[in-house]
C-alpha cells in the first residue's frame, strides 16, 4: 500500500438525534486509504456504507475517534481547505437546472476561484483536463438537462476531479447505470486513481465488478465491522459469507458471486467445458437447481452433457436412463421443469 | 440579451416619465430633466416630484423583488418560491392591518378613519415593523435548522400564522377599515416620494449588491446543499446572507409599495427561459434588468396614460406578467430548463 | 393565509372595480357619507313626549329632497319603500307600518310589517342618533352597534348608565344578543356586499329590521331629510317636518348668501394614499356642500356622485393651485401633514395655510361628531364651510367641526 492520505482511528459513525442518544452505526473502524488506490466499499444494505462515506467526506461528524487527512484531523479543516483535499460524488441525481456540462464541471473549481467564480486560464485548463479524463470533452457545450444518466455521471465525476482533490469519495456512482456503463465508470475511476495518484473510495452494490476492478475492498458487515484487503484475500478469507449472511443469498467462493439461496429441489451433474458449461450452470442455478461436480456428480439426479455449437449450446439430458437432447439453455430448463415434477424434493441444502 | 434588456429598461423608464395622466409635451419633459424649466411650473413639479421618483421606485421595486425571488428559488430549489415564501409579506400585512385598525380605533367612526387617516407613512412604518418581526423569527430559527426544506415549511407556517392574525383582525374591524387594508394590498409604486426614496433606494441597492456578491455561492447551491458544502461553501453563512438580503429587499419594497404579487416569482423564470441558463452570474444582472422592465411596464399600464383613473398595480402585474411568462415557457420545448430544480 | 391571500388577490384581480365603487362610501375625511355617525344637536331638541304621538295620518310626510325612500299613506297604515343599492332602481324594499295591534291587511302578507309607534330600537349606525335625539326619542334606544363611535353627550350618558347593549357591527354583529334584546325595530343599513352586510342574518333571525340608505343621498339636505324616515316609525311626522324645515330654511339662506359672495375659491379634498387619491365625484354629497358654500370643487366638472381613484399627478395638476384644502387625512398640523409627504409643499393651500380638517370634535371613543350631529344638521356644516371660504359673510360664526391646521411659521 502506498502512503496513506486518509486514515481513520477508532472511528465511530452514526447519527446524532435531538433529545435522544446518538444512533451508532459502526464503531472501532480503523482503516486507511492510500494515494493511487481505488477502493470499493461493499456491504449489505443498512450496514452504514453511506454513513461511513459521509463521515470520511467530512459531511457528518464522527461519534468517536477521528479521521485524519495528511495527518491532520479532517473535521477540523476549514471548508475551503477540505474542499481542496477531498471531493465527492453523491448518490442523488443532480438537478442543477440549465447549465452546460462545462459550467457544471467548472463549479468544481469553486475552492480556487475568486468571489465571482470567474475561471482563470489555469482553472479552465483543469476543467478541460477533467472532462477529457472522463472522456466527456464532446459533452462540454451540451446542457446537463439533455445528458443521459451515464453521461451525467461522467460529468459529475469530472466535476469532482476538477476540484483537484487528493481523495475522491463516490457514493454508488454506478447506481443508475446499465452494465456496460458500470464497467466503463469503474474502469475510469481505477484509471484516475492509478494515473493521477488520487485515492478513490466508492461504494457499490456490484460485488462482481468490485472484485474485478478494485485495488482493495472494504467490506462493511451488518453490525458495523469493517474488513479491508485486496479482493482475492477477502474472498478466500470468507469475509463475504460473514458479511452478507442472512441476506437470503449465498456467496459462491468459487465464482466470487452470489447465488439465490432458494430451496434447491434437484441436483444436476453438468459435464462439458468453457463458456457453454459455465452459462449452463448459471442457468440451472437460476432455475433453482443445484449443479454438482466431482464426487457428488455420481449421485446427482440428472446428468447433463453440454457441447458448444455455433452461438449456442447442444445438450443431452439423462435421467434414470432416459435421454433427451436439444439446443439452447431455455429448452433445457423447460425440459427439466417438466421432468422435475416427477422427482421428489431432495431436501434442504447447506451452503456450498 | 443583457444589452437588449438594458435597452428595454431605458425605453420603458423613458416612457414611464413621458406618459401619465397629465399630458406633458415630450420637449418639456426633456427640458425639465436637464434642469431647464417647463412650459408650466406644475409640469416641472409633476415630472420631478411625481414621475421621476415613481419610475425609480418601480425600477428598484421590480428589480429588488425579482432578484429576491431568484435567490429564494435557488436557495429552496423550488420553482414556486418567491420573495415572500418566508412570510415577509404576511408580516408586513399584519403590521398594516394592525395599524389600520389602530388608526381606525383612534380616529373612530365612519369614513373619517379612511385611507388618509392612516396615510402612506403609517403603512411604511407598520409594514416595516411587521416584516422585521417575521424576519427576526426566520433568522432565529434558521440558526437552529439544518435543512432548507424545514426552513421553507417554517416560513410557510409564519406566513399562515400572520395571515390568520390578519383575518382575525379584519373580522373584527369595520368595513371601511377593511377597505383601507384592501387598498394597501393593491400595491403601488406611486406612494414613494424623494424622502421615502432616501430610505428605499439604499435598502434595495444594498439588497441587490448582496445578490451580486452571492452569485458564486448561489451557483454552488444549484447542485444542492450537500455538494455546495463539499465544494467549500459554508452553507449556513451563505443561507444567512441570502435570507438577510432577500428579507431586506422584500421587506423594504413591501413596506413602501405594498405586497406586489407575481413579479418576484415570474421574472426569474422569464430570464431562465430567455437566457437558457441557470448561471447566476448571468441571471442576477438579467433578472435585475427584467424585473425593472416588467415593473415599469406594469406601472405604465396601471396609470392608464391619458386618463385620470388608475388601476390597482397588483392586478396589472399579474395581467401583463402572466401571458409573458406563459409565452416564454411554451416557447421552450424543455420545460425543465425554466425551473431551478 | 394562503386562502385569505388568494381572496384578496382575487379581489384585486376581479373585484377591484367593485371595490373602487365601494370606496365611494369611504371618502376619507369629512366628505361623503356613510352610515357613520350622528348625534343630536341639543339646541334643536324639541323633546316632545313620545307617548303623545301625533295621531296617525294627522301629519303626512312630504319629501322635498330625499330620493332613496318614499312613503305612501293607506287607510290601514304607511307603506315605506327604500331603494337599496343591490336592487335595480324602481324595485325598492317595502315596509308596512301599521298601528299597534291592527291586523295585517290583505294583500300585504309578504311585506315586512312593523307595528308603530315602536317602543324599543337598536340603532346599528350612529347616523340615526341625532335624529332620535332631536325628536326626543332616545328613551326608546336599547342597543347600539359600537359605543366607541358615539359622540353625543346625551347618548354617552345613557351608555354610561348601562342602559344600552353593544351588539357589534357588520359581520361581528351578535345576533343572539339582538334576539335576546328583542327590539321592536332594528335600524340597519346594507351596501350590497356580502362580506360587510349583516342584514340577511338579521332578517333570517326574524328581527324587525328596517334598512336605511341615507348615505346614498347625494345632497346634504336629502340626507338630513331622513329625520322624517325615522319619525315615521314613531308617528312623529309633524315634529320632523318642523325640525327639518327650520334646517332647510337656514341652509338655503346660507346657500344664497354664498352664491352672491362674488368669489368662488377652489377647493381640494382628501389626501394621497400610496400615490392614489380617492376623491368624491362632482355630484357627490361633499361636492354639493362645497358648491353650496360658494366654493368650486376642483372636480366640479365630474358628473358622478361616487368616489373614484385618481392618479396623484392628475390631482396635483388640478389641485396644486387650489385656494383651499379640506380634510387632508388625520393630520392636525401642517408639519405633520408635510411629514407624510414632502410633495404637499407644492400645494398653494399649504403655502397659504389654508388647510382645514373636520376633526375638531371627536368623541371620547374617537368617533367624529360631524358624522353624528353634522350630517343631521347640514345648515351648521354649511355655516362652517361658508365661514372658511367667505369669512366676511359670517363674521360671528365660530367653526364647529372644522379647524385650521396650524401653521408653524406664517409664510
Amino acid at each position: 500500500m502506498s502512503k496513506p492520505i486518509l486514515q481513520t482511528e477508532d472511528l465511530s459513525i452514526g447519527y446524532r438525534r435531538p433529545r435522544a442518544a446518538p444512533f451508532t452505526v459502526a464503531r472501532g473502524i480503523t482503516a486507511s486509504l492510500g494515494a493511487g488506490e481505488c477502493v470499493c466499499l461493499v456491504g449489505p444494505n443498512g450496514a452504514g456504507k453511506s454513513t461511513l462515506l459521509k463521515t470520511l467526506a467530512g459531511m457528518l461528524r464522527p461519534l468517536g475517534g477521528r479521521v485524519l487527512s495528511g495527518g491532520e484531523p479532517l473535521h477540523g479543516l476549514r471548508p475551503l481547505e477540505l474542499a481542496r483535499r477531498l471531493s465527492v460524488v453523491l448518490t442523488d441525481r443532480v438537478q442543477a437546472g440549465a447549465l452546460s456540462a462545462y459550467a457544471l464541471v467548472a463549479l468544481g473549481r469553486y475552492p480556487y476561484t475568486g468571489w465571482t467564480g470567474r475561471l482563470t486560464a489555469h482553472d479552465d485548463e483543469h476543467v478541460r483536463r477533467a472532462l477529457s479524463a472522463v472522456g466527456a470533452e464532446e459533452l462540454a457545450p451540451r446542457s446537463v438537462l439533455e445528458l443521459s444518466d451515464g453521461e451525467r455521471q461522467k460529468v459529475m465525476i469530472a466535476r469532482a476531479l476538477a476540484q483537484d482533490p487528493e481523495v475522491m469519495i463516490l457514493d454508488e456512482p454506478t447506481a443508475y447505470l446499465d452494465l456496460p456503463r458500470r464497467v466503463e465508470v469503474l474502469g475510469l475511476l481505477r484509471n484516475l486513481a492509478h494515473r493521477k495518484s488520487r485515492a478513490i473510495l466508492l461504494s457499490t452494490h456490484d460485488l462482481d465488478l468490485a472484485l474485478r476492478t478494485a485495488d482493495r475492498i472494504w467490506v462493511l458487515a451488518r453490525g458495523g465491522r469493517l474488513s479491508c484487503g485486496v479482493p482475492e484475500d477477502m474472498v478466500l478469507g470468507g469475509v463475504f459469507e460473514t458479511a452478507f449472511e442472512s441476506e437470503g443469498v449465498l456467496f459462491d467462493r468459487e465464482t466470487g458471486s452470489f447465488q439465490v439461496s432458494g430451496e434447491a429441489t434437484a441436483t444436476v451433474a453438468v459435464t462439458g467445458e468453457g463458456a457453454v458449461w459455465r452459462w449452463t450452470v448459471r442457468g440451472l442455478e437460476r432455475a433453482g437447481l443445484r449443479a454438482v461436480t466431482g464426487d457428488e456428480a455420481a449421485s446427482a439426479m440428472f446428468q447433463v452433457e453440454v457441447a458448444p455449437v455455433e452461438n449456442s449450446v447442444d445438450w443431452q439430458l439423462t435421467r434414470d436412463g432416459d435421454v433427451v437432447s436439444g439446443r439452447g439453455v431455455e429448452a433445457l430448463l423447460i425440459e427439466l421443469q417438466q421432468v422435475r415434477w416427477a422427482v421428489p424434493a431432495s431436501g434442504s441444502h447447506s451452503s456450498p | 440579451m443583457i444589452g437588449l434588456l438594458f435597452g428595454a429598461l431605458c425605453l420603458v423608464f423613458a416612457l414611464d416619465l413621458a406618459l401619465g395622466s397629465v399630458r406633458i409635451p415630450l420637449g418639456d419633459i426633456i427640458s425639465v430633466l436637464f434642469g431647464n424649466g417647463a412650459g408650466k411650473e406644475s409640469w416641472e413639479q409633476i415630472v420631478m416630484a411625481y414621475r421621476l421618483p415613481r419610475a425609480l421606485t418601480a425600477m428598484l421595486g421590480g428589480a429588488g423583488l425579482s432578484v429576491a425571488g431568484l435567490q429564494m428559488q435557488t436557495l429552496f430549489r423550488n420553482p414556486l418560491a418567491g420573495p415572500f415564501v418566508l412570510g415577509i409579506n404576511a408580516g408586513a400585512s399584519l403590521g398594516v392591518a394592525a395599524a389600520v385598525l389602530a388608526a381606525g380605533g383612534l380616529a373612530g367612526a365612519g369614513l373619517i378613519s379612511g385611507l388618509s387617516v392612516f396615510g402612506s407613512l403609517g403603512a411604511v412604518v407598520s409594514a416595516t415593523l411587521g416584516s422585521a418581526l417575521v424576519f427576526g423569527m426566520i433568522m432565529l430559527v434558521s440558526r437552529r435548522v439544518e435543512s432548507n426544506m424545514t426552513l421553507l415549511i417554517l416560513g410557510l407556517m409564519f406566513g399562515h400564522t400572520a395571515g390568520a392574525a390578519v383575518s382575525v383582525l379584519l373580522h373584527f374591524s369595520a368595513a371601511e377599515q377593511i377597505r383601507v387594508y384592501v387598498a394597501w394590498t393593491f400595491g403601488s409604486f406611486a406612494g414613494v416620494g424623494w424622502s421615502q426614496l432616501q430610505v428605499l433606494a439604499p435598502a434595495v441597492l444594498a439588497g441587490l449588491a448582496a445578490a451580486f456578491l452571492l452569485v458564486k455561492p448561489l451557483n454552488a447551491l444549484l447542485l444542492g446543499e450537500a455538494y455546495a458544502r463539499s465544494m467549500g461553501l459554508t452553507v449556513r453563512r451563505a443561507r444567512l446572507a441570502v435570507l438577510a438580503g432577500t428579507s431586506l429587499l422584500a421587506g423594504a419594497i413591501t413596506a413602501f409599495c405594498g405586497p406586489i404579487a407575481f413579479l418576484g416569482v415570474a421574472v426569474p423564470h422569464l430570464c431562465r427561459g430567455l437566457l437558457d441558463t441557470s448561471d447566476h452570474r448571468l441571471l442576477v444582472p438579467a433578472v435585475t434588468l427584467a424585473g425593472g422592465v416588467l415593473a415599469l411596464t406594469a406601472d405604465l399600464v396601471a396609470q392608464l396614460p391619458g386618463s385620470q383613473a388608475v388601476l390597482p398595480l397588483n392586478a396589472v402585474t399579474s395581467l401583463i406578467g402572466a401571458p409573458v411568462i406563459i409565452w416564454v415557457i411554451l416557447q421552450r420545448a424543455n420545460l425543465r430548463s425554466t425551473f431551478a430544480s | 393565509m394562503r386562502l385569505h391571500w388568494a381572496g384578496l388577490i382575487r379581489a384585486g384581480l376581479i373585484g377591484w372595480p367593485l371595490i373602487l365603487l365601494l370606496l365611494l362610501a369611504l371618502v376619507p375625511g369629512c366628505s361623503a357619507g356613510d352610515p357613520g355617525t350622528d348625534a343630536p344637536a341639543p339646541a334643536e331638541s324639541s323633546a316632545l313626549d313620545p307617548t303623545q304621538g301625533a295621531e296617525l295620518g294627522a301629519a303626512r310626510t312630504e319629501l322635498r329632497h330625499a330620493g332613496m325612500f318614499t312613503v305612501t299613506y293607506h287607510p290601514f297604515g304607511k307603506e315605506v319603500a327604500v331603494q337599496v343599492p343591490w336592487r335595480p332602481p324602481g324595485d325598492p324594499l317595502h315596509f308596512l307600518l301599521i298601528p299597534r295591534g291592527a291586523p295585517v291587511p290583505a294583500g300585504f302578507a309578504g311585506h315586512r310589517v312593523v307595528e308603530v309607534p315602536v317602543r324599543s330600537v337598536v340603532a346599528l349606525s350612529t347616523t340615526y342618533l341625532a335624529h332620535m335625539e332631536s325628536l326626543g326619542l332616545l328613551d326608546t334606544l336599547v342597543g347600539l352597534a359600537n359605543f366607541n363611535h358615539v359622540c353625543s353627550p346625551a347618548v354617552r350618558q345613557i351608555i354610561d348608565q348601562g342602559r344600552l347593549a353593544e351588539v357589534g357591527e357588520n359581520q361581528t354583529v351578535n345576533v343572539e344578543l339582538l334576539i335576546e334584546l328583542d327590539p321592536e325595530l332594528v335600524l340597519g343599513y346594507g351596501i350590497g356586499v356580502a362580506e360587510d352586510d349583516n342584514h340577511p342574518a338579521l332578517f333570517e333571525a326574524g328581527l324587525d329590521v328596517v334598512l336605511t340608505t341615507e348615505f346614498l343621498e347625494p345632497t346634504p339636505l336629502a340626507r338630513a331629510e331622513w329625520i322624517k324616515f325615522i319619525a315615521l316609525f314613531f308617528d312623529r311626522e309633524a315634529e320632523a317636518e318642523v325640525l327639518f324645515s327650520r334646517m332647510e330654511q337656514r341652509y338655503l339662506e346660507l346657500q344664497g348668501l354664498a352664491r352672491d359672495a362674488g368669489s368662488r375659491p377652489t377647493v381640494l379634498l382628501n389626501a394621497d394614499f400610496q400615490g392614489v387619491w380617492y376623491l368624491p365625484g362632482g355630484r357627490s354629497y361633499m361636492a354639493t356642500l362645497l358648491h353650496d358654500a360658494g366654493a368650486s370643487y376642483i372636480w366640479d366638472d365630474d358628473t358622478t356622485s361616487t368616489t373614484a381613484a385618481y392618479d396623484a399627478e392628475s390631482v396635483f395638476e388640478r389641485g396644486a393651485r387650489a385656494d383651499f384644502w379640506l380634510n387632508p387625512g388625520q393630520a392636525r398640523s401642517l408639519d405633520e401633514l408635510l411629514s407624510l409627504d414632502r410633495r404637499y409643499n407644492f400645494f398653494d393651500a399649504v403655502h397659504h395655510c389654508k388647510v382645514y380638517n373636520c376633526t375638531a370634535r371627536l368623541g371620547p371613543g374617537g368617533g367624529n361628531d360631524i358624522w353624528e350631529t353634522g350630517v343631521a344638521n347640514p345648515h351648521l356644516v354649511l355655516a362652517d364651510l361658508v365661514r372658511i371660504f367667505h369669512p366676511g359673510l359670517l363674521p360671528d360664526h365660530e367653526l364647529i367641526w372644522y379647524h385650521q391646521l396650524n401653521c408653524p411659521e406664517q409664510n
